[in-house]
């Protein structure tokens, strides 16, 4: 990753801007208001879809979580764009090795981010070049981590979603569990419900979701927005076994066990 | 730098004022690295103030922070348009008495023969690119907007700025990674 520092120019003088302002304004109080035709400023739209939620997953947030929420935030200034650039230069650095071993690993040159999960100080994107292979890159305020991730072949039918893989990963020696997976058409938002009967509102778009929370929860199912109103999609996706996280690791891949779907509703087994 | 409303001045004209004084040399910055000519880049920047204040009905003045995105829009395309031969905002800059302002001594002059030469090797270095990913470079990476402002200026979705930045970074990598002279820099 790189990035155009660009050399220095120097400040207008004081002299320059005084006697040019001074222009400025004697010609503009002179001139008569005429009409605009300058038509190149308009509004900008987000690229997640997210939306309400719901209630927050246990009662006290755990040291190593502190600022998660259980539905999307807004990105704080700056927070995507230096999310971006340290995903960029991990994934720079990193060398390709897809979950599948069949055949060359994905062009990381042509990854773009295509969709961010922003829940207080934590982003999570995915990042990818519209082929089946891509990459999760979780960014909290003191790590940055990054891992493999492949979409299954298996198609998603409209109004459904297709969990791809649900992880167990461990910060600061205390876990939580990232989810990822593709949306049917249709489907315009979704929550889930977890094991304990909380719910956690997952960012999609795109035709793809995330989502994550502090802890080991189970999936249960989905709670899904469509056109035609919102559904219930059991997944009863328990959560993998998580081996004991290592003291004051943080969260690199390696340090989790995850599970990977080939249909829409097998992950982790059902 | 807010300066007070002098007699004579209307109250909008005051405004453009306190926002030249704020944005100039933001906007000034953004068209020299536009066009790597320090002089042109003057005339540019008046040019800008100008065919703001046509459009001031658009302009968020209420909260001069907001401001700069909005003027570097109309930067961008009063560069674009003087680069792509259209005269036209030049000519408008005419129209403006010149201040009588000192030429720069020899010195100064060198100084600015080396800066542009700087300016037009970083321009060398992102021509590779697109337009929209030159302009996201120089918006995002040389004027620190952030996504969502450099999204309003260019009317593009905000993963339409990140698209594009990123594949402005692997350009440059796979053509600069060698090259010391650039380094990694992002405003957060």
């Amino acid at each position: 990753m790189i990035d155009l520092s660009p050399p220095p120019v120097p400040d207008l003088s004081d002299e320059w801007v005084t006697s040019h302002r001074q222009a400025l304004i004697e010609a503009l109080s002179q001139q008569h208001r005429r009409p605009g035709r300058w038509v190149a400023v308009a509004g900008a739209t987000g690229i997640a879809a997210t939306v309400s939620t719901i209630l927050l997953v246990g009662g006290s947030q755990p040291y190593a979580f502190a600022g998660w929420s259980a539905a999307p935030t807004a990105p704080a200034t700056g927070q995507l764009s230096a999310a971006d650039t340290t995903c960029q230069a991990h994934l720079a650095q990193a060398v390709p090795s897809p979950p599948s071993n069949k055949g060359p690993g994905p062009d990381v040159a042509s990854f773009v981010p295509e969709l961010s999960d922003v829940r207080g100080p934590y982003t999570v994107t995915v990042f990818g070049n519209g082929g089946p292979s891509g990459a999760l890159c979780i960014s909290a305020p003191t790590a940055t981590s990054l891992r493999w991730i492949k979409a299954s072949d298996a198609s998603v039918g409209p109004g459904a979603i297709a969990v791809d893989e649900v992880s167990v990963l461990a910060r600061d020696a205390q876990p939580y569990t990232l989810v990822e997976g593709r949306t049917g058409v249709g489907v315009t938002a979704l929550s889930l419900t977890l094991g304990n009967g909380s719910e956690v509102t997952a960012t999609s778009g795109d035709g793809i979701f995330i989502a994550w929370w502090p802890g080991s929860q189970s999936i249960a199912s989905a709670q899904l927005t469509t056109p035609n109103g919102q559904a219930t999609q059991p997944l009863n996706l328990p959560g993998p076994q998580i081996p004991a996280p290592p003291k004051s690791a943080p969260s690199q891949p390696g340090t989790q066990s995850s599970c990977q779907s080939t249909a829409s509703v097998a992950c982790g087994g059902s | 730098m807010l300066r007070s409303v002098s007699a004579g001045e209307s109250s909008e004209a005051a405004d453009f004022g306190h926002l030249f004084d704020r944005h100039a040399q933001a906007v000034y910055k953004f068209c020299a690295r536009r066009t790597a000519d320090l002089v042109l880049a003057e005339d540019l920047t008046s040019s800008t103030f100008l065919e703001a204040w046509r459009h001031r009905h658009r302009a968020p003045l209420g909260n001069p922070d907001s401001a700069l995105p909005w003027l570097l829009g109309v930067a961008n395309n009063v560069v674009r348009n003087a680069l792509r031969g259209r005269h036209r905002e030049w000519a408008a800059a005419e129209r403006l008495p010149t201040p009588p302002v000192a030429p720069a001594a020899e010195d100064q002059a060198v100084g600015r023969s080396m800066t542009e030469a700087r300016l037009q090797e970083a321009l060398d270095a992102i021509s590779t690119l697109s337009e929209g990913e030159q302009e996201v470079v120089l918006l995002v990476l040389w004027s620190e907007l952030s996504y969502e402002e450099a999204a309003t200026v260019l009317a593009v979705p905000v993963g339409t700025v990140r698209s594009r930045l990123s594949r402005a970074r692997s350009k440059l990598q796979a053509a600069l990674g060698n090259r010391p002279q650039f380094i990694l820099k992002e405003s957060s």
